[in-house]
């Protein structure tokens, strides 16, 4: 234990040194800044700024590509909240309350609890870092594809429910998703699939132009139906500052959400995107208003949040012991270390302590930046609201188009995104929910690879999915999970007094 | 009317910018594009994000780094195809997609249809397992694979990789049997192997070397021509006789069939230039590559080469072309 706070003492030393916390600040400010703007991600920002970090010491250049990681995810609720367009990917689920809250005129508690929930996730997500990295790291490679197939099946089961609305036309919304994510080469033989002989769909449907199209754009639509008082919300802003009620509703979401998302984190393949939809589902799961969900209840709003900020320190977990990218935006971080000449990996903590503590403690004082950044911006975004919808619009439109295109530099995409601009308008017209789509295009691809290759390892012996504890274990659950409601029914009384929360 | 000639003034002007700048004397007059065709943080894009600083000095003019990733390189490969051949529209990347891909479906680009500038980074097929395993290398794991045919699974890159076709390649040679289960990418067939979910793995080296410098892997073979310096004791196919499974995996730059032989060549001298820069090797080395300059002619045999190593160990192994 002297050993970790003398390590901590070190890394401080560096990160707060007035170079590496400027680093950091710029890290920060910009990946809020990317946050809030749609489609322009994470990914694609640390991939321009790589060559300017290049001239950068390899601390610092490593401590802003991180800033921008891991800000992002605080602006991406921005939008999410106030537009009902996800700034970020990770932030799809935030639009099922936050939009309902900022149309009640709640839009600043929302914001306001996104950077708290934000701030408490993303600071216990480097704690655990600090304490139990590499154990972790060694732990999550020992999940295999029959593990991660049990898994997704439970986050899955764990999800479907959280749509509110009807449960068949969240399931077909979900089929589709499922359907969409067979588009291109298979993840095993790579084989095209219904790719029309475009190299475009070769490698499936974009993942911007898909949320981008079937959030943003569709929103517009609806909105430009309406009457021509087109405000997203007409009235007086209740507040700006949640409420002792909202925070006794919120703080034991963010520290659930704070949990999933550090552990969901780690593993390959569910990035940032997998655990907020995992939160929410959670905290409807066990909530006692689960019938509000979805009509704006803060909880919805502070589990997700803060289940995406942990995560983004969970997948830090394997890429500094092992060298390991669980997602794309980790990878430019691998990048970013690579073109510095430093390896990231089991020996990066004895061969370069100053990068690992440095980098490890700049994420501290990063969160703490970022809740000062954003706090006082929660005021502005609010009344960005009052700016009448038709000079809002047109911005939208072009920040959509912006987004869609930035990923791939493919001009298809942006027609992608108006196609699923279209479908996603058709789908609000018919009371279809959009988020299961969007997890199941998600989690399909994944799933489809992970029980292809536990096949082939198994030489095509289903066994195979319950002969590992683990695999066992997340089956047992999802049964739970399935059967649970029926020895409930019944039981459950309308209204709980408030108080009886934890 | 001054107003209306000065604006025929301007168009006029914006008619002859592009015809000036193709002239190659004043080349290059506005950034040059230089085309990737990974996303941010692949092989082929840290390659000459390392480069990009020294490389850009050298050439005396703006590179502008554009990431078209996607259908396994094919569509930066179709771009640069079609771009204008003056110069402003280069493709930076791997051989894989022209020299394996090419040879394993039907594709709208050949390996004629570019200008060669030349080659500076080296990456190699890396075979690796854990320490723990019944074999301590290459000879004790084919060994082993013969006593128990059609047991073991190994790890690849993927399939239209040519880490997967080297050890397909491998195991037809010694007549031996095991099953390939394919992973995206070499970083996760490395963690297959890692977290004891397949025998052993082969993918790109490079990512690779971490794990081996801190013993949590053990490396068995790699398919470059020589030993890496930093891993000595791991040998090449080539000395164990199975030299004709190794395809070469290297970074290099490309023009637009039809580009002016001054813009080549100002290119390749930049790039050689930049390919002796010690710091440069030393990066490029560290994230696993070799570095060695190698002029255009030179890299179209290479492609050449591998196109046809490729093509034979398909027959080989009876991998039809899609």
């Amino acid at each position: 234990m002297g050993d970790l706070f003398a390590n901590l003492y070190f890394g401080f030393s560096v990160s707060l040194a007035p170079y590496n916390l400027l680093a950091c600040f710029m890290g920060v400010f910009v990946g809020t800044a990317i946050g809030v703007l749609p489609g322009l991600g994470p990914v694609a920002t640390m991939s321009l700024l790589l060559p300017i970090t290049i001239k950068m010491e390899p601390t610092a250049a490593i401590i802003i590509m991180a800033g921008v990681f891991y800000g992002a995810m605080y602006g991406g609720s921005t939008t999410s909240i106030l537009l009902n367009l996800p700034g970020e990917a990770s932030s799809v689920v935030t639009t099922l309350d936050g939009y309902q809250m900022a149309r009640q005129g709640r839009a600043g508690p929302a914001l306001a609890i996104c950077a708290w929930g934000s701030f408490i996730a993303g600071t216990l997500g480097v704690l655990g870092i600090t304490l139990m990295a590499p154990a972790l790291a060694e732990m999550a490679v020992k999940i295999g594809p029959p593990e991660l197939v049990a898994l997704l099946c439970l986050s899955f089961l764990l999800v479907i429910q959280f749509s509110g609305g009807s449960r068949p036309r969240a399931a077909a919304s979900a089929l589709l998703g499922f359907l969409l994510s067979t588009v291109g080469l298979d993840p095993v033989e790579s084989t095209p699939r219904y790719d029309f002989g475009t190299f475009t769909l070769m490698d499936g449907v974009g993942f911007a132009p898909l949320v981008i199209g079937l959030f943003g754009i569709s929103e517009v639509l609806i909105n430009l139906e309406k009457s021509e008082k087109m405000e997203v919300f007409k009235g007086r802003i209740k507040g700006l500052w949640p409420t002792r009620q909202d925070w006794r509703d919120s703080a034991p979401a963010i520290g659930r959400g704070s949990i999933v998302g550090f552990f969901m984190g780690i593993l390959p393949g569910m990035g940032t995107i997998v655990p907020p939809f995992l939160s929410y589902s959670l905290e409807r799961r066990i909530s006692k208003r689960p019938e509000k969900f979805g009509t704006g209840v803060i909880e919805g709003v502070a589990g997700p949040e803060a289940a995406n900020n942990s995560a983004t320190a969970g997948s830090m977990i394997p890429l500094l012991t092992l060298g390991i990218a669980p997602s794309a935006a980790v990878a430019v971080l691998t990048a970013a270390f690579l073109t510095h000449g430093v390896q990231p990996g089991p020996l990066l903590i004895t061969e370069h302590p100053a990068i690992f503590w440095g980098v490890v403690t700049s994420m501290y004082t990063g969160n703490a930046l970022l809740l000062l950044l954003n706090l006082p911006l929660v005021g502005m975004w609010a009344r960005l609201l009052t700016v009448p919808y038709r000079y809002l619009w047109p911005l939208i439109l072009l920040f959509c188009g912006i987004g869609a295109y930035s990923v791939s530099n493919n001009p298809v995409d942006v027609l992608l995104m108006a196609v699923f601009g279209l479908l996603g308008y058709m789908m609000r017209k018919m009371n279809y929910p959009g988020a299961p789509l969007v997890l199941a295009f998600v989690l399909g691809r994944l799933f489809e690879e992970k029980v292809r290759q536990s096949l082939v390892i198994s030489r095509g012996s289903y066994e195979t999915f319950i002969a590992h504890p683990l695999a066992l274990l997340a089956w047992i659950a999802s049964a739970i999970l399935l059967l649970y409601p029926f020895f409930l029914r019944g039981k459950r009384t309308p209204h709980f007094p408030a108080e009886e929360e934890e | 009317m001054p107003r209306r000639s000065l604006f025929l003034l301007f168009v006029v002007a914006l008619v002859c910018l592009p015809l000036q700048s193709a002239h190659s004397a004043n080349y290059p007059s506005y950034p040059v594009q230089f085309i990737i065709s990974f996303p941010p943080g692949g092989p082929g894009d840290t390659t000459i994000r390392i480069i990009h600083p020294a490389l850009q000095k050298n050439f005396g003019g703006a590179i502008q780094l554009v990431n078209k990733p996607g259908a396994g390189g094919a569509i930066a490969y179709t771009y640069v195809k079609k771009a204008k051949p003056d110069g402003y529209t280069i493709l930076s990347t791997m051989s894989a997609p022209l020299t394996v891909g090419t040879a394993l479906r039907t594709l709208p680009f050949a390996l004629d249809d570019y200008e060669y500038i030349g080659a500076y980074a080296f990456g190699a097929t890396g075979v690796v397992s854990k320490p723990d395993k019944r074999w301590k290398d290459l000879d004790g794991l084919l060994a082993y694979i013969k006593k128990n045919p059609g047991k073991l699974n190994y790890g690849t890159s993927g399939a239209p990789t040519a880490p997967y076709l080297t050890m397909a390649a491998v195991l037809a040679i010694r007549g031996l049997k095991a099953t390939p289960v394919h992973y995206k990418g070499s970083g996760p067939a490395r963690n297959a192997a890692l977290g004891g979910h397949v025998d052993f793995s082969a993918g790109g080296f490079g990512a690779m070397q971490a794990l081996l410098r801190s013993g949590k892997l053990v490396g068995l073979a790699i398919t470059d021509n020589a030993r890496d310096p930093k891993f000595p004791d791991i040998p090449t196919l080539k000395e164990k006789g199975l030299g004709r499974a190794s395809i070469g995996l290297w970074a290099g730059l490309w023009a637009p069939k039809g580009t002016p032989k001054a813009v080549l060549d100002k290119l390749s001298a930049a790039l050689k230039k930049t390919a002796g820069d010690p710091a440069v090797v030393k990066k490029l080395n560290k994230a696993g590559f070799r570095v060695e300059f190698v002029d255009g002619a030179g890299a179209k045999k290479l492609a050449r080469q591998d196109h046809e190593t490729s093509r034979e160990i398909m027959k080989a192994v009876g991998i039809k072309k899609k």
